[in-house]
């Protein structure tokens, strides 16, 4: 029975179903997310779209204090050695 | 059926539905650890221990998919517990659980970013000069891609992958999602982050009668019989129900650039606009193979051994599958060791490495080393 399975399972016809599954399953939560966010959006309130792109920028200010931490320790990494060599 | 029969099945089928219904309260990954450093969802820990012995310190990566608590299940089943003990020192990569605003991170933020950043942190809080890298799965594939691109750069002293596939030609998944099936593109048009539900999924239907029905028949018979192991079984099952999600950029490059195009193994990689290059891997690499793995068969991992540039190379090859091979009751006598004793073997400080007994190890290039010194006793202060 279980070998059965994994042989259907390996199969083309599986594949294309599971594949054509996924794109339905995306297609209905796609489409109950933006409903749901254009009724929010008409009562004025936050919806989920506008909390990612708030969460988007905090992760851009995120990225650039790294950048900055790395470009503080580089300086501070050089001026050690010049203090060194000098 | 007697009474007493009758009495007993329903007695177990009660007690059955409690350790499905209370699998959620099992603790999971409980040995002490202190966050050292986190950007964005990812976060490194470096785990609690008096016994550190060993130069390099040890960096654990894990999948994108499952959290990484895997390498620390439970008290007594826990890799993390068992490299603490064998005098390591042990840090954990997590990458936490990304969400819809993360959809725009991609393969490069895990390996031009995230790993050396933590590899960073890793050499600061340890003060070691290099790392032992540790990757499971994906968390494998990255450290791959990872010692590919910046070759003797890297602060990555060696490199071990569990499980990692490298080669997907001929896998499972390839035929699911590979060039002919699925429009990955679709998929993450509209999903920023794809369900950890789904994934998982996917992953049980790979074996279906096993995972969505054999597993939970064996848990009733157990109980029937008196021989549950309650705690392993609920550890393992809350492990395998907590899903992360994928982000969405990194997930359409792990499909079309790993199993549609097949690119790593066939040079054709690009990250950042640097070539992913396996030649140019120089640390000396353990890769790890599970012959009962239909996630990562062996056949996926194997062609690494022929494509590195490193001239020492282990193969371990052993009975498991993708996950039980590590995490299995067998695991803590069977490879724990081993690979316990390979990383120990080239964890001494610079210039004293010594080379292991490989004569346990299957398909090595050095059967001929000689025996390894496994506890070292090599001075380290607690915190580094």
């Amino acid at each position: 029975m279980a070998a059965a399975m994994e042989q259907l399972v390996a199969g083309k016809g599986f594949s294309a179903l599971l594949g054509q599954a996924a794109e339905n399953a995306v297609a209905l939560t796609s489409i109950n997310s933006q409903m749901w966010d254009l009724v929010l959006r008409n009562f004025r309130m936050v919806g989920r779209s506008d909390i990612h792109r708030l969460g988007r920028r905090l992760n851009g200010i995120e990225d650039k204090l790294e950048m900055l931490l790395q470009e503080i320790e580089g300086l501070d990494d050089s001026r050690s050695a010049s203090g060194r060599s000098g | 059926m007697s009474p007493p029969q009758v009495g007993r099945l329903a007695s177990a089928a009660v007690e059955t539905l409690n350790i499905l219904l209370t699998t959620d309260d099992a603790q999971i990954a409980t040995t002490p650890k202190d966050a050292v450093w986190t950007h964005r969802k990812t976060t490194l820990y470096r785990y609690r221990s008096n016994e550190r012995r060993h130069a390099t310190p040890v960096l654990l990566v894990f999948a994108l998919i499952n959290r990484p608590h895997i390498f620390d299940l439970r008290p007594g089943h826990s890799f993390v517990e068992y490299l603490l003990g064998e005098g390591f020192d042990v840090y954990l990569l997590d990458w936490g659980l990304p969400g819809p605003e993360d959809g725009d991170t991609g393969l490069d933020y895990y390996v031009c970013d995230a790993l050396p950043w933590a590899m960073r942190e890793v050499k600061r809080s340890s003060g070691a000069d290099a790392v032992s890298l540790l990757g499971w799965c994906i968390g494998g594939t990255l450290c791959t891609m990872h010692a590919a691109l910046e070759g003797a750069r890297s602060p990555a002293r060696n490199l071990v992958l569990l499980t990692t596939p490298i080669d997907t030609s001929g896998s499972l998944y390839r035929k699911w999602v590979g060039p002919d099936g699925f429009d990955v593109d679709h998929v993450t048009d509209d999903w920023d982050a794809v369900p950890g539900a789904t994934i998982d999924m996917a992953n049980k239907l790979m074996k279906p009668v096993t995972n969505l029905w054999s597993s939970y028949r064996k848990l009733a018979q157990s109980v029937y019989d008196g021989t549950v192991d309650r705690e392993g079984y609920q550890s393992m099952a809350k492990w395998i129900a907590d899903n992360p999600a994928f982000p969405a950029r990194a997930f359409r490059e792990w499909v079309t650039w790993l199993y549609k195009d097949n690119r790593l193994v066939r040079g054709r990689l690009r990250l950042r606009g640097r070539r992913v290059d396996l030649a140019r891997i120089e640390q000396p690499l353990l890769v790890v193979t599970a012959r009962a793995d239909h996630i990562a068969p062996p056949s996926n991992s194997q062609p690494l051994l022929e494509l590195t540039g490193s001239s020492d190379v282990e193969h371990l090859d052993r009975p498991g599958g993708h996950i039980g091979l590590m995490a299995g009751s067998k695991a803590r006598k069977e490879i724990w060791p081993d690979v316990a004793g390979w990383l120990a073997a080239r964890s001494e400080a610079s210039g004293q490495a010594r080379r292991p007994d490989l004569t346990s190890l299957d398909g090595g290039r050095n059967g001929d080393a000689p025996a390894p010194d496994v506890a070292s006793a090599m001075p380290r202060s607690a915190e580094g």
